[in-house]
């Protein structure tokens, strides 16, 4: 059986965790995940984070800024995996916190979160190089797919809390419900919206330089926020210097939580923390210094057959 | 070098730097002016008053008559001197002012008495006149600066620019300079280019960059113990440009300057010298940051070498209190297991290829790591690629190589030792895992080397050996084939396509696939996808079997007769030009010999009217397992040719199977696979699907369920919810009696639970709508017909009974793919329901104006 505490602590230090426990924190996180909605609803208070694309150690900088697990209560807006040195760690050490406190922690989907994207941005290489063999990638994106796709934080004049954006076929939150997500996140629809889109001075709906989901405006969120009751919109999915910005009237916000987004870009991080009143406050942190154990190398086989 | 700041103090009104550079090319009258450099920094003279320049540059520009005519000229200098004579105008600095003095012809020359080499203007409208004779002397430093003009402050102050009327004039007096420098008639004068550099700085302003062209170069002393500190600071000062760069590589290779570092290496760490490590490990860092090919090969080029130079990395002043262990792994932990034993290499001095392919892989990954740039990484990968294409070509080349591969497999016939099989097992997995670099049709060659030389023997026993690593190691190697040719896989057993030997070049057999008169056809050995098949039932391994279950599905791809030019298989329903190989037989042995024991024990609860507890501890004890079984399912309805497929899951009560099992107590995620597959069979809006659903009452095993979840907040009801939503997806014009007759099974026996217990949602509302909107005039005979489903009937009589389906059906992706296109406003928009003729074809939709 699987020790979780010892797990977690090993993970943070950035140990080896063996491919069977991979396995067995898989399986357990997906008997958590399979039984949250679509759109979690959520109490006050909260800690909402941004992207963290594999960078773990400053994932232990964002835990000591917010407060650590399970003091705080955390949702982050996905992006867990791809482009920093650490996405099997970082993924391993949300999953663990996941399975250990299941209600102190929540996980929704980010666009990286899928078996092609991970492919192509390096979390499947990632897995290859430390494990010999991607059964570590199969397993995680098994659990990608059971992973809800978004939250209300608060009820009535909430938090609306979603990966990328709005998507024009999801005028109320429920409609929301009816998607089966356990799937690859599709090239078009509303699941592929939700996680792809951004927030831009466009009118109407637009077009996205992405490839997929929409360009949404002022007028869009205002209409949904009035529709559903909420007061504000959370999502990440874009990278800004200073952690977070507020747009449109205050009533979006982008948080950001990977600092120096692949150790070159040199941005500030930040967490948005939702206390009882729906007030919000912005804790920002930069990159920490790596030390000589957080060098990314790696180890090669033993042998070598002749 | 300082940076050349643009003040157009010129005499020409109007030259902002584009008119500049584009004034000198065109205008027949050289008229720009070079500005003034207001920080250059220049070795022979700084901050010269400029009246007193202007006064000696007039002394400077004396009348000389003495052109050399000598008829001995040596070779070298002839080479030197340049060819043409090119237009320029002369400036000099007077007051901050750029001085016209003329225009005229330029060239460069080397006198032939004193061997001094120097520049002559000649007047343009006098040959005669010479306007300005400079000698290329001293340590004068040059300056191009924006492609057309040669700067410099001569050894007597005077500052002189030439401005060129083409780039190739200056180009070719700048040739001169590097020349005459690095020929040694003035060894001590140097050159710089003066690059503009667009992007903008930290401050937001842009700075140029200066760049030595030629110039003396300071190398590196013989390294003693106590000069390191100097040796490290000229190779960090010579990073700067290429030319001091290839410089020092040049020498460092010639002069075998490594053996000599290696040498004060052994001693510093016999004298615990750490100041002496820490710099040579700088010293051999900053020689890698080159990025020079030269230099990698020159430090890898024996095994001594690499580990030496491995040795002198293990000590990083960065990190003053710690200490590398590669040796250590290198000789303590890494092992060299040697299966099968090789000729001796004819040059025994020479690199072995396998190790040096461990000692650069481990020098890349683990030494270099932490501080190479893309730069070097990549000088470094293309190393280790070509090194591996060695041993490839090595491992082929069976006269050389002392038939390695046929001793290799030959083990899998007879031999006894079950290490040396697993061992050859493992060499073989590391070099295909090698091959992924390499060219696709490199790769499909050696692979199929490998099958003619007997490596499916060697897969077959791996998937049965004991040891579960070694049975991973063959299903990836099965992996590997299908991912790179699938047409190899059918060479099993010497039995190739249409019989033709296993393709040793595979462009050879495409063309000779394109000819249609070979008929070619896949075989029906399943041997493979049995082996795979077995793996799934009797594996409990979680990564094996998905690995396993992806296999499967690529040999079961429904193209895999339509191989691109690639040797790949198209995507799903690409209109591929590829070679198209009859699959009928292929999957019909594949639906009459493995699928039927696959689905045995689905079939089997399917017909009993209460699930055996002993067929639940099966299910419950592998329900991966039967999640992938479920997803078999939707992958055959709806990619493989649907007379085979069907009547199979159909016929043996493969759907009602599955769905009895959302009664059962099993795993969540095995039963959101099965409404899955509900879903996905629903989608396909198949006549005889819908028939068998309602005949059989499948839609009740659903109800029952989503009853048991109904409005709880989780993915079991989503997922419920999405099998309705299907339904209201579904766009009527085909199927349609019997898409009423599955609306109309649900109006009558789920009415009340979906309008009034579906909370939250019109989902449920939406489908008892759909009743309402249908015409159900005629439903009494679809009824009827209903009962008629063909389960029992043969192939041939289905088909024709189904002959007007079958249209519909053949288009039926195409029509899904129109839905996706159209605006997704409309997608939103009340969901639409046509009463077109079942015979209309779908296409013709398109015209929807009367919706």
């Amino acid at each position: 059986m699987l020790d979780l505490d010892e797990t977690i602590a090993n993970i943070k230090e950035c140990k080896f965790v063996p491919e069977k426990d991979v396995e067995e924190l898989c399986s357990k996180a997906i008997e958590i995940l399979i039984e949250e909605g679509n759109i979690q609803h959520l109490d006050t208070p909260i800690t909402m984070c941004g992207d963290i694309h594999g960078q773990l150690h400053d994932v232990l900088t964002l835990f000591q800024t917010g407060g650590q697990c399970p003091d705080t209560r955390y949702l982050f807006l996905g992006d867990f995996v791809d482009r920093g040195f650490y996405s099997v760690e970082t993924f391993l050490l949300l999953m663990a916190l996941k399975v250990r406190y299941p209600d102190r922690i929540y996980l929704i989907r980010g666009n990286h979160e899928t078996r092609q994207i991970t492919t192509v941005y390096g979390f499947y290489d990632e897995c290859l190089r430390k494990y010999g063999s991607v059964n570590v990638w199969r397993y995680c994106c098994e659990v990608f797919d059971y992973i809800s796709l978004g939250a209300v934080i608060g009820g009535d004049q909430g938090v609306f809390c979603i990966h990328g954006g709005l998507s024009p076929m999801i005028n109320k939150i429920d409609q929301i419900k009816i998607i089966n997500r356990k799937q690859e996140v599709p090239h078009e629809g509303a699941m592929c919206d939700l996680l792809w889109s951004d927030p831009e001075d466009v009118a109407g709906w637009s077009v996205s330089p992405r490839g997929a989901g929409y360009l949404f405006g002022i007028n869009e969120v205002k209409k949904f926020n009035h529709t559903n009751n909420i007061s504000l919109i959370a999502r990440a999915h874009q990278l800004v210097m200073e952690g977070y910005k507020e747009m449109f009237d205050k009533q979006l916000v982008t948080v950001w939580s990977a600092p120096n987004y692949c150790y070159r870009c040199g941005n500030i991080a930040s967490v948005l923390a939702i206390d009882d009143n729906l007030e919000r406050e912005y804790k920002v942190f930069e990159a920490g210094t790596m030390d000589i154990t957080s060098l990314p190398s790696k180890k090669p086989a033993t042998d070598y057959f002749i | 070098m300082g940076t050349v700041v643009v003040e157009n103090k010129s005499d020409v009104e109007d030259s902002n730097s584009m008119t500049y550079n584009k004034g000198v090319i065109l205008e027949p009258n050289v008229e720009q002016s070079p500005n003034k450099s207001e920080s250059r920094t220049n070795g022979s003279s700084d901050d010269k008053q400029s009246s007193e320049s202007t006064k000696e540059s007039s002394d400077e520009l004396i009348t000389d008559e003495s052109t050399n005519k000598d008829a001995k000229k040596d070779d070298k200098r002839l080479a030197i001197i340049p060819k043409v004579h090119r237009r320029v105008k002369v400036y000099l600095l007077k007051d901050e002012a750029w001085i016209d003095h003329g225009t005229g012809f330029c060239s460069g020359d080397i006198e032939s008495d004193t061997n001094k080499p120097f520049f002559v203007v000649r007047n343009e409208l006098d040959q005669e006149e010479i306007i300005l004779k400079a000698y290329l002397e001293g340590q004068t430093q040059y300056q191009r600066q924006q492609d057309t003009l040669i700067v410099w402050t001569d050894h007597e102050g005077n500052d002189i620019a030439l401005s060129f009327q083409e780039t190739e004039g200056c180009a070719d007096l700048c040739e001169f300079i590097i020349d005459v420098q690095r020929e040694n008639y003035s060894p001590e004068i140097s050159l710089y280019y003066v690059i503009p550099n667009t992007s903008l700085d930290d401050n937001g302003g842009s700075s140029d960059i200066t760049q030595l062209v030629a110039g003396p170069i300071t190398y590196p002393p013989t390294p003693s113990m106590t000069n390191l500190e100097e040796i490290l600071e000229i190779i960090n000062q010579c990073s700067t440009s290429v030319y001091t760069r290839n410089c020092i590589v040049n020498f460092v290779v010639e002069k075998d300057y490594f053996s000599l570092l290696l040498k004060i290496f052994e001693q510093s760490e016999h004298d615990h010298s750490l100041i002496n490590l820490y710099t040579l490990s700088e010293i051999i860092k900053n020689l890698i940051l080159y990025s020079e090919s030269k230099i990698m090969e020159d430090f890898c080029s024996n095994e001594d070498r690499i580990l030496g130079l491995i040795s002198i990395l293990e000590y990083d002043a960065e990190f003053p209190n710690q200490k590398s262990c590669h040796r250590d792994f290198l000789f303590n932990k890494a092992k060299f297991k040697v299966v099968i034993s090789i000729p001796p290499l004819k040059d025994s001095k020479a690199f072995n290829i396998f190790k040096k392919d461990y000692y650069l892989t481990f020098l890349k990954d683990v030494v270099l790591a932490r501080f190479i740039d893309d730069q070097t990484f990549s000088l470094l990968n293309s190393l280790i690629h070509m090194n591996q294409i060695a041993i490839i070509e090595f491992l082929k080349d069976s006269q050389n190589n002392d038939r390695f591969l046929e001793k290799l497999f030959g083990y899998y016939k007879d031999d006894k030792n079950v290490e040396l099989k697993r061992n050859g097992i493992r060499l073989i997995h590391q070099y295909i895992l090698l091959t992924k670099n390499l060219q696709s049709f490199q790769r499909t060659d050696f692979l199929s080397l490998l099958i003619s030389n007997g490596l499916f023997d060697m897969i077959k026993y791996a998937l049965n050996d004991d040891e579960f690593s070694i049975k991973i190691l063959g299903t990836d190697l099965i992996v590997s084939i299908i991912e790179q040719d699938v047409s190899l896989v059918n060479s099993i057993d010497g039995e190739g396509i249409d019989n033709f030997e296993p393709p040793v070049n595979y462009s050879d057999k495409f063309q000779k696939a394109g000819d249609k008169k070979f008929g070619l056809k896949l075989s029906d050995d399943m041997t493979l996808i049995t082996l795979l098949a077995q793996v799934l039932l009797k594996e409990k391994n979680v990564g094996l079997k998905m690995q396993a279950f992806q296999a499967l599905k690529n040999l079961l791809d429904n193209n895999i007769g339509k191989i691109d030019e690639n040797g790949t298989i198209p995507d799903f329903n690409a209109t591929s030009p590829g070679s198209d190989i009859s699959t009928e037989s292929y999957f019909k042995a594949f639906y009459n010999g493995v699928a039927p024991i696959l689905y045995k024990n689905i079939i089997e609860i399917a017909n009993c009217e209460t699930i055996p507890p002993k067929l639940l501890d099966k299910i419950s004890s592998d329900e991966l397992l039967y999640q992938q079984l479920c997803e078999l399912v939707s992958f055959g309805i709806i990619t493989h040719e649907k007379l085979l497929s069907r009547p199979f899951f159909l016929k043996n009560n493969i759907v009602l199977g599955l769905v009895k099992l959302l009664g059962i107590n099993c795993k969540m995620t095995l039963k959101l696979s099965i409404l899955t597959c509900l879903s996905n069979l629903l989608s396909v809006n198949d006549k005889f699907i819908m028939r068998y659903i309602i005949k059989n009452q499948v839609m009740d095993y659903y109800f029952e369920f989503f009853k048991t979840v109904n409005n709880a907040n989780n993915l079991a009801n989503s997922t419920c919810l999405s099998i309705l939503e299907v339904l209201n997806d579904i766009r009527i014009g085909k199927n349609k009696s019997t898409f009423k007759l599955l609306i109309k099974y649900i109006h009558d026996n789920y009415k009340d639970f979906c309008l009034n217990e579906i909370e939250g949602v019109e989902t449920g509302k939406n489908v008892i709508s759909l009743y309402d909107q249908l015409d159900t005039s005629n439903l009494k005979i679809n009824v009827m017909d209903s009962r008629d489903i063909p389960t029992d009937g043969d192939i041939i009589e289905e088909e024709d009974s189904d002959s007007e389906d079958d249209d519909d059906d053949d288009e039926f992706y195409d029509d899904y793919g129109e839905i996706y296109e159209e605006e997704v406003d409309s997608y939103m928009n009340e969901k639409r329901l046509r009463d077109d003729d079942e015979d209309e074809q779908p296409k013709k939709r398109v015209n929807d104006n009367d919706i």
